[in-house]
């Protein structure tokens, strides 16, 4: 639980805490779920990206998250922990996974190169989009971790994030 | 860290900058506008508040954009460059800032460094002066900071140079569509 009181009505451990301001969470949400209604990169992929970067905070609530209808599967989802030595991702998946690794603890470090092979594999949009995702799912990570929330699953099809749905 | 725009602008005419490139995604940059404008318009934190936390981010993030600029609405409140100097190094040892910044800056470095630093004492200081509304609009904004600093960065967004530039506090744009 997290140390903060619950706003009232919340329908995850993120809603209790910025329920506290219903009209920005709003906005937020609308904002953050973008990424996931408005098909701005496979969803798979963002998933990926998602659990990845809660792979290296360890972050259990967010890795507790599962967006299903993502279309990730299972098989992929397990090989995360070890993904460079499975030869399930493709190369464009390699380079986004690298690159995403590193926006936790060195994002200043990041390459020309591995910005280049990830435009590559997305396209100049797709590098922008897969930029303010991942960004975002480092700071959610961040915001779950300091403000101790539980792991809750909720409705395992449904985005992390959505404009009309849940903020998980 | 690059200086020089992994991303071209998506607005004809217009130098590679966040708004720009955000641009060649018209839904995502229209709600993050509207997002940030209502945010920064909010009162239920102050404006001073805020930026003491976005001061902070850029300082340990190392965003030379963010760290240059300054919302006119925050230096009206009386943030000026003797305690933003205290902000980027020994904080918590400033006879500048008060109980309720130094609060909102521990707050502030668990969130984007260690959530360790959050011990009990410094949860207590900060329910103590803030309220859970006033708390909820502070980790919002230090969500956005965090998220738009590593994006500036990894883009390749950030200024050769630049001096510090006073800009008007963002405001609420149009409600998106």
């Amino acid at each position: 639980m997290s140390w903060l009181e619950q706003a009232p009505g919340a329908r995850s451990p993120a809603e209790g805490y910025f329920g506290h301001r219903p009209d920005l969470m709003r906005e937020f949400k609308s904002f953050y779920g973008a990424l996931w209604d408005e098909g701005l990169l496979d969803p798979a992929l963002l998933e990926m990206i998602r659990l990845i970067i809660a792979q290296v905070h360890k972050c259990e609530a967010e890795l507790a998250i599962r967006h299903e209808a993502s279309g990730l599967s299972d098989e992929k989802r397990a090989a995360l922990g070890d993904w460079r030595s499975s030869d399930l991702f493709t190369q464009s998946e390699r380079a986004c996974l690298a690159y995403a690794e590193r926006i936790p603890f060195e994002h200043t470090a990041i390459t020309d190169a591995e910005a280049d092979a990830v435009k590559t594999a997305l396209g100049e949009p797709g590098y922008v989009a897969f930029s303010v995702a991942a960004s975002l799912f480092d700071a959610m990570c961040r915001v779950r971790m300091v403000m101790d929330f539980e792991s809750a699953q909720g409705d395992a099809l449904h985005p992390p994030a959505s404009a009309k749905g849940v903020l998980r | 860290m690059s200086t020089t725009p992994r991303v071209s602008s998506a607005i004809a005419g217009e130098p590679a900058h966040f708004g720009s490139v955000l641009a060649h995604h018209p839904v995502l940059a229209e709600r993050f506008m509207h997002l940030y404008g209502q945010f920064w318009d909010s009162d239920v934190l102050s404006a001073r508040l805020k930026e003491v936390a976005r001061m902070r981010n850029a300082r340990v993030t190392e965003c030379g954009f963010c760290r240059n600029v300054r919302f006119d609405k925050a230096v009206g409140q009386g943030l000026n460059e003797t305690i933003v100097a205290d902000i980027t190094d020994g904080y918590e040892t400033s006879d500048k800032l008060s109980d309720a910044e130094k609060a909102v800056l521990k707050f502030t470095d668990a969130l984007i460094h260690d959530p360790e630093l959050l011990t009990g004492d410094a949860r207590a200081a900060l329910t103590r002066h803030l309220s859970p509304a006033q708390i909820a609009e502070l980790g919002l904004g230090i969500t956005l900071f965090l998220a738009l600093a590593k994006a500036l960065i990894t883009m390749g967004l950030e200024p050769e140079q630049m001096g510090r530039t006073e800009l008007p506090t963002p405001a609420p744009a149009a409600a998106p569509s």
